[in-house]
């Protein structure tokens, strides 16, 4: 289950006082560490080829979260390997961006030369109440 | 603590591009506190709740926000409601936030570490930070 990022709380509290939230597009990364996840202190891989997913299928549940609704496949890992996945970040860019949620993977995954990673349909769920 | 409703966690959720009824911004808005005297789990969250209805009474506008500070706010500034000259004696049990003065949308609720009773003469007041309202 993700959780989201301290900036990004902080981003919705403010709209009480004046802020507003423009439409965003959420983009998937690879994270090997997360040292506080509230902070947006985490690890992104590095992996050769590794880019950022953008998350195209979303479904919105009636009770305040959401869940990925497609599956998300990144790149082939053509070297830097092996590096271990441990969680899974959202960002509001491809390239920087806020981090807006940290989602822990059940199980780490190991990336190595060959390896394409795919995040399956609805491993990504965030409970928002 | 403060808990969203399911309403205003839909609405931020939807702001992201993606999905059906996503690509919906979130405009700025104005909290409004409404005294509860009923919050019942579940109800609450799909916005079902009971507002005191004491003589005089209505609902305050929350300014003076300190932070958001990792998720948190709080009132940097009293919070007083009307003085009760009737319809007591009624116990509150939680703080809605509202985004009008009037119906609107309830977006939180807080529940009160101690219930308070109001009865005529009594002004509800809450002092600087007693008010915590949290973002998760």
């Amino acid at each position: 289950m993700g959780v989201k990022t301290d900036l990004w709380q902080d981003t919705i509290l403010q709209t009480m006082d004046g802020g507003t939230i423009p439409v965003w597009y959420p983009w998937a990364a690879l994270l090997t560490s997360v040292i506080s996840q509230e902070f947006g202190q985490v690890t992104e891989t590095t992996y050769t080829s590794y880019t950022r997913q953008l998350i195209q299928y979303v479904w919105y549940w009636d009770t305040g979260g959401w869940s990925s609704a497609g599956d998300l496949t990144f790149p082939t890992c053509t070297g830097g390997g092996p590096i271990t996945v441990t969680h899974l970040g959202i960002y509001t860019g491809l390239l920087s961006g806020d981090l807006r949620y940290v989602f822990p993977l059940e199980t780490p995954r190991l990336i190595d030369a060959g390896t394409t990673p795919v995040i399956a349909f609805y491993d990504l769920t965030v409970n928002e109440t | 603590m403060a808990a969203k409703t399911f309403a205003w966690a839909n609405r931020v959720n939807k702001t992201m591009a993606y999905g059906t009824g996503g690509n919906t911004p979130v405009a700025a808005w104005t909290p409004w506190i409404a005294l509860l005297t009923a919050a019942v789990d579940q109800s609450w969250q799909v916005g079902t709740v009971v507002e005191t209805t004491y003589t005089s009474y209505a609902r305050t506008q929350m300014a003076g926000l300190a932070g958001p500070i990792s998720g948190v706010v709080n009132n940097i500034a009293p919070v007083s409601f009307p003085t009760c000259t009737g319809g007591g004696p009624q116990t509150i049990t939680h703080l809605g936030i509202f985004t009008a003065s009037t119906a609107g949308e309830l977006r939180y609720v807080i529940p009160m570490e101690a219930p308070r009773v109001v009865d005529s003469g009594v002004t509800p007041v809450f002092q600087i930070y007693d008010i915590r309202l949290g973002e998760w």
